[in-house]
């Protein structure tokens, strides 16, 4: 085996102009994917990503689509395998979303981030397993979820409500996608720093400053940075996890195994991380 | 170049099975592989020489892990060859796996009981103490099961103890924050243990007729050795260093879509 787990495979991921979706466009092609780049915009950071991807010599295609939008949906799919011949693999990553108390939950939000992150990643999921089976070799889809799917956090109902799902979601496919060689799977990320930054300031991605008292309760004592959902990922797509199937894997540092909510005490001076 | 360069990982009860195809797995990638295992014979030397034929070094360690002395005169022992330890895989485990209720007797709870978490458990915390010492972290992996998730009749005390490895490993990430090292499970489901006839360097034997399992399983077939071996590559290269305290099923989706008796 070599570092290239993904030689050669067509690899669309959603809502991945920047950030985690970028993080994973980008290992993807390190280790010998195509990628189809997919966001509602196309900006800097898009381009920067396509331009990433390609500088490792893998191509990079480009798919402007809302996958909230069943028409959107329809063509996108179209697009990425009229692009690359096939589809191997499927991330549905892209979300965007905001707190809001459970007394204030409208019906438009709600519609909102269901249509989008719910709907839109079931009917992307089944779009590509009906390519995929049409295909005949099989395929990896995977569905990023969070930890907000296990625990609840002020103000994420929907959010929250909306992941679980995914989770659940991967369990009923394992179970009708069953021998077509088809995997769904989610990953399940917890801080993750996933912001934009200068590349001068980019050592400062996921450091003490910016978890503030979450640190102290992150057993792995940093944050997490796009690369490492990226690495769950290229696991769930490659032959290293070929038998993990219906599952969530959590990626947090350790942050749910102490079951202690981030808020609710203090960072104790000494601990690493604390200000000193 | 592999996803292991250069470390140094003891695997317990590697002698056949799933442990050897970890150690192989990981001897692949660039590791340096100690292999542990209470009987010393032949093929336990094989497995050790196939590490070497790898390119790295390989050795053999023989040892009973259910004990806290043997536990460290094992770990002593691979330390004198290897000089620190980066990776521990808990495997060992012994072939008598599961026992009707009744007949579970109490040298029997406590031989699965000592094996299984207590050996895993100082295993654990001695490898942990040698990786803060060594000061670059480390990586720790024990063997759950997808008993760990559900009953199967006669198996209680397997299930019980491969349960509590789930809840070990959240322990140590706790514990050991700041240092560096993950600890993680993996729970197999189904997974082929036939030895190669013939050709013996190979990861992994004849797989099971897909139809002892069922017909519904999502994989549609056994698991392999190499399957488990790659998820704990996953766990102990850089590509899943932020997984901590998780256990990740490797059971061709039995346990999600609860498929394990039809």
């Amino acid at each position: 085996m070599t570092t290239q787990l993904l030689e050669g495979k067509k690899a669309l991921i959603t809502g991945s102009r920047r950030g985690i979706g970028s993080g994973i466009a980008q290992l993807f092609a390190e280790h010998g994917a195509d990628v189809g780049i997919n966001d509602v915009i196309r900006d800097e950071e898009a381009d920067k990503t396509i331009a990433a991807v390609e500088s490792l010599g893998r191509k990079a295609s480009w798919h402007q689509a809302d996958v909230g939008n069943t028409e959107d949906r329809n063509r996108l799919l179209d697009e990425f395998v009229s692009e690359h011949g096939r589809i191997d693999i499927l991330v549905n990553n892209a979300v965007a979303s905001r707190d809001m108390h459970f007394t204030k939950i409208t019906e438009e939000f709600w519609d909102h981030l269901v249509g989008h992150a719910l709907k839109g990643y079931l009917f992307l999921a089944q779009g590509a397993a009906n390519r995929m089976i049409e295909h005949g070799h099989g395929g990896n889809i995977i569905n990023i979820s969070s930890v907000h799917s296990y625990r609840a956090w002020p103000h994420d109902t929907v959010y929250g409500v909306v992941k679980a799902g995914l989770n659940r979601m991967v369990q009923s496919m394992a179970h009708d996608l069953a021998g077509t060689g088809i995997t769904a799977n989610c990953v399940a990320p917890g801080y993750i720093d996933s912001r934009v930054l200068p590349s001068a300031e980019e050592a400062s991605r996921a450091n003490a400053e910016y978890l503030g008292s979450a640190l102290g309760f992150i057993p792995s004592r940093r944050g997490g940075v796009p690369r490492d959902i990226a690495g769950a990922c290229v696991f769930l797509a490659s032959e290293l996890g070929e038998y993990v199937n219906g599952q969530t894997i959590t990626v947090d540092g350790g942050f749910l195994a102490g079951g202690v909510p981030p808020d609710s005490q203090p960072l104790e001076p000494g601990m690493p991380g604390a200000a000193k | 170049m592999g996803l292991l360069d250069g470390k140094k990982a003891l695997i317990t009860g590697a002698r056949k099975g799933i442990g050897r195809g970890i150690a192989l797995t990981l001897a692949n990638e660039g590791a340096d592989v100690g292999i542990n295992d209470i009987v010393d014979d032949e093929v336990s030397r094989r497995a050790a020489e196939l590490v070497t034929n790898r390119g790295v070094k390989g050795t053999f360690h023989a040892g009973d892990v259910s004990t806290v002395a043997g536990v460290n005169a094992v770990i002593d022992s691979f330390l004198a060859e290897h000089g620190r330890i980066d990776i521990l895989v808990n495997n060992a485990i012994f072939p008598d796996q599961s026992r009707p209720l009744f007949d579970t007797d109490e040298a029997y709870w406590d031989r699965m009981m000592n094996l299984s978490l207590k050996g895993y458990f100082f295993g654990a915390q001695r490898a942990a103490k040698e990786m803060i010492a060594q000061g670059n972290g480390g990586s720790i992996v024990c063997l759950s099961s997808v008993h760990a998730y559900v009953a199967i009749e006669e198996w209680t005390a397997y299930g019980t103890a491969k349960a509590g490895l789930r809840r070990m490993v959240k322990g140590l990430a706790i514990d050991l924050k700041g240092h560096n090292i993950n600890a993680n499970c993996i729970a197999p489901g189904a997974i082929s243990n036939v030895l190669p006839d013939g050709d013996d360097d190979v990861i992994d034997g004849a797989p099971h007729d897909p139809s002892r399992f069922t017909k519904h399983l999502p994989a549609a077939k056994g698991g392999l050795p190499s399957d488990i071996a790659n998820a704990v590559l996953y766990l102990t290269s850089e590509l899943g260093q932020y997984v901590n305290g998780e256990t990740i099923l490797v059971d061709g989706g039995m346990i999600a879509t609860k498929t394990m008796q039809d």
